[in-house]
């Protein structure tokens, strides 16, 4: 260790410790701008220069390595004038359009103007006449404000190892680029963004920049589009070290159905995905099936958290993911927890709604049994008609009921035999009960479940299935992947259509429909329908399929106030989910309306969250499953990086899938997964990178 | 490889003190006993040789001793090389001389020396000696027991020659018509002729004499500029300080020089030689800041009567056809770039000032020197054809 002397104050610091570094963390600023913590340093913009007793001159602090009896003062008259005239000089290629700089008030640079003081503006100014590069997805280069720092040249190159951003000189003037002033992606840059974190100024920017709250959620948005927050990078990072077990453990730190989620979940993060700026998103559901499927529960089968018994009762009605979620979680803070299902098995719509050839049953069956393995007791076949009642016997009740029945519209024929509803009809298939369809199938509706229908009528034999739905292809709410396999699999889409009516006598024998010219939302979102004139045609069939949405099942005389819709109305959607009987709770679909499995597990979390608080716990139920990881920041450079393509899963052709419920999406190969885990952009690593130290943070601390 | 062996046989120790015995004076920058920095060097735990051009070298004059005997820097490079107990050899040959390094080539993987085509990065050679090509040249000649000490001159462009210490500078070049001379990095009166070679800081090689047709600001602006192209422009004050001084002297050429430059440039220029890593940003403003102290007068009529004495800044000279001297032959209006002189054979040419260039190619080409450039003013010349001889005021 060092004694040293900063400006009459003693520290005890690391023998050859950056001296620059000593001082910011001992509270002493001294202002820098070319320096960055978790750069080597460079000693080129003289900002942090200081003297040294003994010596002459003055020296920059960066460079200087702290010796046993080294004292220096910070501020004289001299370092004063010396660092004028350095930023004087800084400043004379730097625009002076602060205002209108996309990185006003968060820009290093403008602050060190405010700590040293305005400029005299005696020396030539100058533009330096680059064009900003926009072209680059994610960042922007804008050559004209940098004042080379080459912080963004180190990070590149020191820190990430990927040697993309290099000093150029054109015509007399020095400035960052790549090679042949490339583009990014032809430079293989990797777009870890640690150029665009330690820039000072708005030179190399996002093109959404990252501030305040949001911070982190711009920098990592996958992880923020996941309504549980899953540490998508993380569980990636895992698969690509091939760790599978590990992946898999990351994921159940925030949700209890892995496997299921790897083979249906509506991956929002994948949406989110900063990789598909480049060129295709991270194939996350895909990384997650893998993980899934490998995993063999070494991380956490047995551990976790388990707290002692508090003798607590819960009672949690309906066992889809929302009430599995809540009552896994509710178990293991240590109450004792019973579901009823009013179905033979738990699983809800994972069991009775998406089909198997999607999601096959001992998935569903494997994961349920950890949460029963983790002592929650399921009662099947057992519906509840008055919730309130349940208060006798339990300490706390929630209501996880989902939306359960179909929404016939209002439109003549709608009654006739021969018209089905979607869950009605997706349960009876499911249940291997008679289903109620003829040969010739029109589904109405364009989501998800409108194709589970289609693709199950087929499955059941249907010979001709047509799938209508009001909204314009493009914006259908289906996954592409599923009408694409729906059309494959020779069902006929029919987009952009009005349903007129359903004709047919005392039977169904088809729908009337127009098309579709336009069809838009006024501003009390009510639909404003523009039909074709003279567009009337009808199709033939003698079954029709309403999938235009779920409702609770639920009457008035339940015992709880209602919402819109039929729902379960609650304190606050996110933060309070009591109902308007204490000591009764809701969670998922029946909250806030049919959704998705992940947004009904976050929703299950949560409730169990509030519930635990509910019963006296502490409302913790975050676990920490999988082992540290290692993370390396040097991610070093790889050739054709931005052109890799997105992991394809191997899938049986339509012949072979359509007559049959076994599941015909087999996802990557093992290879396939690491190969398309090594795309992931890593956004994560970047939150590690050291937060600047500006001026302000020392204001008022120091003398 | 006979050099190699004998250096294997020779031994580190015994190379040091033959080095110290014969004292081998380091070209360029920062100079100085080559056997005291090898001893410095060994002490720092240095884990490498690079050799170089100085940064600031932007004549590269020296550059010649690399091209004429690449065996002998080759030789010294390894001989440095084991003076330290290393196997790091590199040889740093200035960018733009691609040719020349790949020449190389071969030669240096015979003597394991890297060659690098580009600036010296100084930081990425903390853990290097760096010693001048001269220098590893000279060693290379001393092993040999053929070193003749000396300092590398190239006298007026000519050729580069080793010149035994003692000879004044006076002893290499004409001084007719001189008023001032550019020694290495610097400018110098003219009485500085007399100092011998080895105190004259001739670091770069250079030495020129200034004429009255030279102008010293122009000149100056010139070599701040080719420091400007040179610099790698990573620091503030060698990148920003460069291009301040360049701008200043190049305004005062075209005179909008402003009185405060002067200022500026020794405010600027001093903070440089100690604000900057590399002999580049230390010494590039020293051109500027001798030139305003030896040649005061010559700034003061740049900026204060915007007068170029040397009449060599062409925006501030006047060029006209002496009416009475002309001929009429035509010869300067064919050259004239801009077409802007006018007449016809057998007629007094006349000049029309507001597309001329003052780029002095009629003036060549007069074979009476009817055209006349001036730093005064012009008289009267005629406002309408006039034969020749009938000219009157």
């Amino acid at each position: 260790m060092a004694q040293i002397t900063i400006d009459g104050r003693k520290l005890t610091v690391p023998d050859g410790a950056n001296v620059l570094d000593c001082a910011l963390e001992n509270g002493i600023y001294i202002p820098h701008l070319c320096h960055h913590k978790d750069l080597n340093p460079l000693g080129s913009c003289r900002m942090c220069i200081v003297e040294v007793e003994g010596q002459p001159g003055v020296v920059p602090s960066c460079t200087l390595k702290a010796t046993d009896g080294l004292v220096i003062k910070t501020k004289s008259p001299e370092i004063e004038r010396l660092r004028m005239l350095a930023l004087e000089l800084l400043l004379t290629g730097h625009p002076e359009d602060c205002s209108t700089c996309p990185k006003y008030g968060n820009c290093e640079l403008q602050m060190l103007i405010q700590y040293i003081g305005p400029k005299t503006g005696r020396l030539k100014m100058r533009s330096k006449g680059f064009n900003a590069e926009e072209r680059n997805p994610l960042i922007i280069h804008d050559m004209n404000r940098c004042v080379l720092c080459g912080r963004c040249v180190r990070a590149c190159n020191e820190l990430r190892g990927v040697k993309v951003l290099r000093y150029n000189k054109r015509d007399l003037e020095t400035y960052v680029g790549t090679l042949h002033d490339k583009l990014l992606i032809d430079a293989d840059c990797r777009f870890c963004g640690a150029c665009a974190e330690v820039c000072p100024t708005g030179t190399i920017r996002d093109k959404l920049i990252p501030t305040g709250a949001q911070r982190e959620d711009t920098i990592v948005p996958c992880r923020a589009a996941c309504p549980a927050h899953t540490d998508v990078p993380r569980y990636i990072r895992f698969v690509k070290q091939g760790n599978f077990e590990a992946a898999a453990a990351v994921i159940r730190e925030k949700a209890p159905f892995p496997h299921v989620l790897g083979l249906i979940c509506n991956h929002v993060c994948e949406l989110q995905c900063k990789r598909g700026e480049v060129n295709e998103a991270m194939s996350i559901r895909g990384i997650k099936r893998a993980a899934a499927e490998q995993d063999t529960g070494k991380y956490w089968k047995g551990m976790g958290k388990q707290l002692p018994d508090t003798g607590k009762k819960v009672c949690v009605v309906g066992g889809g993911p929302a009430g599995l979620t809540a009552a896994y979680y509710l178990r293991k803070q240590g109450h004792a927890v019973t579901v009823k299902e009013a179905l033979p098995t738990v699983g809800g719509m994972m069991s009775y709604g998406i089909p198997s050839y999607r999601l096959p049953r001992d998935v569903v069956a494997a994961e349920a049994q950890v949460i029963a393995d983790q002592g929650v007791t399921f009662e099947t076949n057992c519906k509840v008609v008055n919730p309130t009642e349940l208060l006798q016997a339990y300490d706390a009740v929630l209501m996880a009921i989902g939306t359960t029945k179909g929404v016939r519209l209002p439109m003549g024929g709608n009654d006739l035999p021969g018209v089905l509803l979607n869950i009605d009809f997706l349960r009876n298939a499911a249940m291997g009960k008679e289903t109620g369809m003829g040969k010739r199938v029109i589904v109405l509706g364009g989501g998800n479940v409108a194709f589970d229908c289609a693709r199950t009528a087929k499955r059941l034999g249907a010979e001709e299935i047509h799938l209508a739905c009001l909204e314009a292809r493009a914006v259908m709410t289906a996954d592409d992947e599923e009408i694409e396999q729906a059309q494959e699999e020779g069902i006929h889409v029919h987009p952009a259509q009005t349903f007129e009516r359903i004709t047919g006598e005392d039977r169904v024998t088809g729908v009337d429909f127009m098309n579709v010219e336009s069809f838009t939302f006024d501003e009390n979102r009510r639909a404003i329908i523009q039909k074709e004139a003279g567009s009337e045609h009808h199709i033939d069939g003698d079954t029709v399929i309403f999938a235009t949405g779920q409702r609770p099942d639920l009457t008035p005389d339940c015992g709880l106030t209602l919402g819109r819709a039929n729902s379960i109305a609650v304190t606050n959607l996110e933060t309070d989910k009591s109902t308007s009987v204490p000591g009764i709770f809701a969670a998922g679909d029946v909250i806030y309306g049919t959704k998705s499995v992940i947004q009904a597990i976050a929703s299950g979390r949560e409730a169990a969250s509030q519930i635990d608080k509910y019963l006296g716990g502490d409302g913790d139920i975050t676990e920490v499953l999988a082992p540290e990881q290692d993370a390396p920041m040097y991610i070093g450079h790889v050739d054709g990086f931005g052109k890799l393509e997105r992991g394809k899963p191997e899938v049986d052709p339509a012949e072979a899938r359509q007559d049959n419920f076994h599941q015909f999406d087999h996802g990557m190969t093992c290879d396939g997964v690491c190969g398309e885990a090594a795309r992931c952009l890593q956004c994560d690593l970047r939150l590690r990178i050291s937060r600047p130290k500006v001026w302000g943070d020392y204001a008022g601390k120091e003398g | 490889m006979k050099f190699l062996e004998k250096l294997r046989d020779l031994g580190a120790k015994a190379l040091i003190s033959k080095t110290q015995a014969i004292h081998i004076r380091e070209t360029g920058l920062p100079g100085g006993n080559l056997a005291e920095r090898l001893c410095e060097a060994i002490e720092a735990g240095k884990t490498g040789v690079a050799a170089a051009l100085n940064n600031a070298d932007t004549d590269m004059v020296l550059l010649s001793v690399l091209e004429t005997e690449p065996e002998n820097v080759m030789k010294g490079i390894c001989a440095v090389a084991m003076a330290l107990g290393t196997e790091e050899k590199v040889l740093y040959v200035p960018e733009n001389h691609t040719e020349l390094a790949e020449g190389l080539a071969s030669l240096a993987e015979e003597y394991g020396v890297t060659v690098k085509c580009e600036f010296v990065n100084v930081r990425e050679n903390e853990n290097n000696l760096l010693i001048h090509i001269a220098t590893a040249a000279d060693l290379a000649q001393a092993i040999e027991g053929a070193y003749t000490p000396g300092v590398w001159v190239s006298a007026d462009g000519g050729q580069l020659q080793k010149v035994a210490d003692g000879t004044p500078v006076s002893a290499l070049c004409d001084l007719t018509d001189a008023k001032g001379l550019i020694l290495g990095y610097a400018m110098h009166p003219v009485k500085d002729a007399s100092l011998p070679v080895e105190e004259a800081g001739i670091e770069n090689g250079v030495v020129r004499v200034l004429r009255s047709t030279d102008c010293v600001v122009a000149e100056t602006q010139k070599r701040l500029l080719a420091s400007r192209a040179r610099s790698c422009g990573k620091c503030v004050f060698c990148r920003e300080g460069l291009l301040q001084l360049e701008y200043e002297h190049r305004e005062m050429t075209q005179g909008r020089g402003k009185q405060e430059y002067l200022d500026y440039t020794h405010e600027i220029g001093e903070a440089m030689a100690f604000s900057t890593p590399c002999t580049m940003g230390q010494n590039s403003a020293r051109i500027a800041l001798s030139a305003q102290d030896n040649f005061a007068g010559e700034f003061e009529a740049h900026i204060k009567k915007k007068r170029c004495p040397s009449a060599a800044c062409t925006k501030l000279v006047n060029i006209y056809i002496d009416p009475r001297r002309c001929v009429g032959c035509g010869n300067c209006m064919d050259v004239c770039p801009n077409g802007c002189i006018e007449g016809r054979p057998g007629y007094i040419y006349t000049v029309d000032d507001y597309d001329c260039t003052k780029c002095g190619e009629c003036a060549k080409v007069c074979d009476v020197g009817a055209v006349i450039i001036t730093t005064g003013r012009v008289p009267h010349t005629p406002q309408r054809p006039t034969k020749v001889g009938r000219f009157r005021d």
